[in-house]
């Protein structure tokens, strides 16, 4: 298995380097430090890492709106070493409190990264479920349009969606789609 | 206003993508988006333009004595924005500005080229608009500022495997198309950390919307990316600055009005009265089109920007520039607007005059071939090219000048406009520059 990559995001250089040092002996390969949210911003565009380490007091911008950017582009997994002010970011993402011994770093990077692979399962299941439930929900109401305008059964109606998917290499949902337009059209 | 339908769609829209905020957007008369946030159980108050806001706060719009307007959201403006941030998702509605009795305001540039169009439509005309905006990426810095740092040259220092600028803009192209946006090309431009992206035409109300989302879209990614995106015309001296070349036709029932298989060089007499009409007033608009201090600092010869009144086929020294294509797609090319001017203004003068060369059939001069740069000023002379406005200044003046122009303003726009720019501009005669401390403080 490859080394997990990491970014560390501290403006505070002495913590950074012990961070990154702990890091390292680990085998853990840290790709990028960064001082400041831009720079930290386009490490991880460069770099994809696996995970980002952001101590909570960085400057540069605000951490909730890195972390949110970082996650939300799927960039990396987000890591916050929390201080006394940062309660706001213990509700939204994995953290833990400073000061923070080695074995704990350790074991939180760990676990970090042993759930990163979990969440990305999931956010991909998540994903096929959501477009599964939008086609079962433009193929009812085409369903329903076939059935009224042309009086058939509703079994003879997601048949006559399915033929058509398979006939013209679309999908049930793009079909549903046009039907639905099609017939709103027609209503206008 | 919306009507029920409408209401509805965007109501279940909001509904349905959890949408906590809605963004109102309006424009105001120097050219910077306004948005007031309003949590999406207000929207439809909103929707039905019953919304209120302090407007004596913005920059050239009412008095304190008039100071509560209404915005009156456009529902087909309604977009969701597809990046998010920490706090959830976000959409936004383009709003006219109305008075508290519910008429136009008439300082409110959108409702002003409604009105200009409107005058267009009158005559058979609908305005169809292409805008290329250019932008400068620079690297943000550790307090999250702009700085004048490409990220081309900082990218040697930074060692990065890849170009940062390219990237933003592919996410930039991404999110547009997302959006609606119709993406014909995007590219770096001639200047390092200059890139350029171009959208498909379209009536030039939809156009100058598009503009001011553009606008923010571009700035929003970037800052995602960890640069700054700056559509300043001229932020480095020396290279080549950013501008908004402006491609615009009339259509007459779908039809383009400026082409004509017959006619001289396949234009018709109508397309040759309006390029007549934007030259004849070019000096006065360009204190709409080209609006900043800095605007006239790009307009300087050399750098691909236009600075003489002529028109060509070829060239690109001309203010104006006939592109090749004929057909559906015949056009000019007006060269000179920068992306810091107020595009619903710039849409409503630039077409004032091109409307007014129509009416009075003003012929515009012969073509220009050559390049102008390298004409001296006898030669120019000689075949009558006139340049454009070397300062802000200058160009306030052509405009009080010109009554054409000042009435596709209107008198609010028109005076708040010149007020504004007349205090930048003594605001800017006044500074110590850089420049001069440089050139005389050693030397007296």
């Amino acid at each position: 298995m490859p080394r997990a990559t990491i970014i560390v995001a501290d403006s505070k250089d002495s913590s950074r380097r012990l961070i990154r040092d702990i890091l390292q002996r680990s085998a853990y390969q840290v790709v990028a430090e960064t001082k400041n949210l831009p720079e930290t911003l386009r490490k991880c565009r460069t770099f994809y890492p696996d995970l980002l380490i952001i101590d909570g007091a960085l400057e540069g911008g605000s951490v909730t709106e890195l972390a949110g950017i970082v996650e939300g582009d799927n960039l990396a997994r987000v890591l916050i070493l929390t201080g006394e002010k940062d309660g706001h970011l213990r509700r939204d993402y994995a953290h833990v409190d400073k000061p923070v011994s080695e074995e704990t770093l350790l074991s939180v990077v760990e676990v970090c990264l042993f759930y990163k692979q979990q969440v990305e399962n999931m956010q991909k299941e998540l994903e096929k479920m959501r477009e599964e439930i939008n086609t079962r929900k433009l193929v009812e109401q085409a369903k329903g349009i076939l059935m009224k305008t042309l009086g058939i059964e509703e079994n003879d109606a997601y048949r006559r969606i399915q033929k058509e998917s398979m006939n013209r290499g679309l999908n049930k949902k793009e079909v549903a789609r046009a039907i639905i337009i099609a017939f709103e059209n027609e209503a206008n | 206003m919306a009507n029920n339908k409408q209401k509805k769609v965007i109501l279940e829209r909001v509904k349905e993508e959890e949408i906590r905020f809605i963004r109102l957007q309006f424009t105001d008369i120097m050219g910077v988006m306004k948005n007031v946030a309003i949590p999406s159980s207000q929207l439809e108050k909103a929707l039905d333009g019953e919304l209120m806001f302090d407007g004596s706060s913005i920059h050239g719009f009412a008095e304190i004595s008039e100071s509560d307007m209404y915005l009156v959201p456009d529902p087909n403006t309604f977009v969701v924005f597809p990046w998010r941030g920490g706090t959830g998702k976000v959409a936004r509605l383009i709003c006219d500005v109305a008075n508290p009795d519910g008429t136009p305001f008439e300082g409110c540039p959108r409702t002003n080229l409604k009105r200009v169009l409107k005058e267009a439509q009158a005559m058979g005309y609908t305005m169809q608009v292409g805008p290329e905006a250019e932008f400068f990426l620079f690297l943000s810095d550790e307090n999250g500022r702009a700085t004048t740092n490409t990220q081309d040259d900082a990218g040697y220092f930074d060692l990065a495997p890849v170009d940062l600028g390219e990237n933003a803009r592919r996410d930039m192209d991404m999110t547009l198309e997302e959006m609606g946006f119709e993406i014909e090309a995007s590219h770096h431009e001639v200047a390092p950390g200059q890139h350029e992206i171009d959208f498909k035409y379209g009536d030039a109300l939809s156009i100058a919307d598009a503009i001011m989302t553009f606008k923010l879209t571009v700035r929003s990614i970037a800052q995602r990316h960890g640069l700054h995106a700056s559509f300043m015309p001229k932020p480095i001296y020396g290279i080549n600055g950013s501008g908004m070349h402006c491609h615009q036709s009339l259509f007459i029932e779908g039809k383009n009005a400026f082409y004509d298989p017959e006619g001289e060089d396949q234009l018709s007499d109508l397309a040759r009265y309006y390029m007549g009409g934007i030259l004849k007033h070019a000096r006065a608009l360009s204190a709409v089109t080209n609006p900043t201090v800095n605007s006239y600092k790009r307009l300087v010869p050399g750098y691909e920007a236009p600075v003489y009144l002529a028109w060509s086929g070829k060239n690109r020294s001309c203010l104006i520039r006939v592109p090749a294509k004929r057909g559906m797609s015949t056009r000019i090319e007006v060269r000179n607007p920068d992306p810091s001017c107020n595009p619903y203004l710039a849409m409503a003068v630039m077409l004032k005059a091109g409307l007014d060369g129509i009416k009075n059939k003003i012929n515009p001069p012969v073509s220009v071939d050559r390049n102008i740069y390298k004409m001296d000023a006898e030669e120019r002379k000689a075949m009558n090219i006139e340049s454009l406005p070397g300062d802000l200044l200058e160009a306030l003046h052509e405009l009080e000048k010109n009554e054409i122009v000042k009435s596709a303003l209107g008198d609010h726009i028109y005076e708040k406009l010149v007020e504004g720019r007349m205090e930048e501009w003594k605001e800017y005669t006044m500074q110590v520059t850089p420049w001069e401390v440089k050139q005389y403080l050693t030397r007296f």
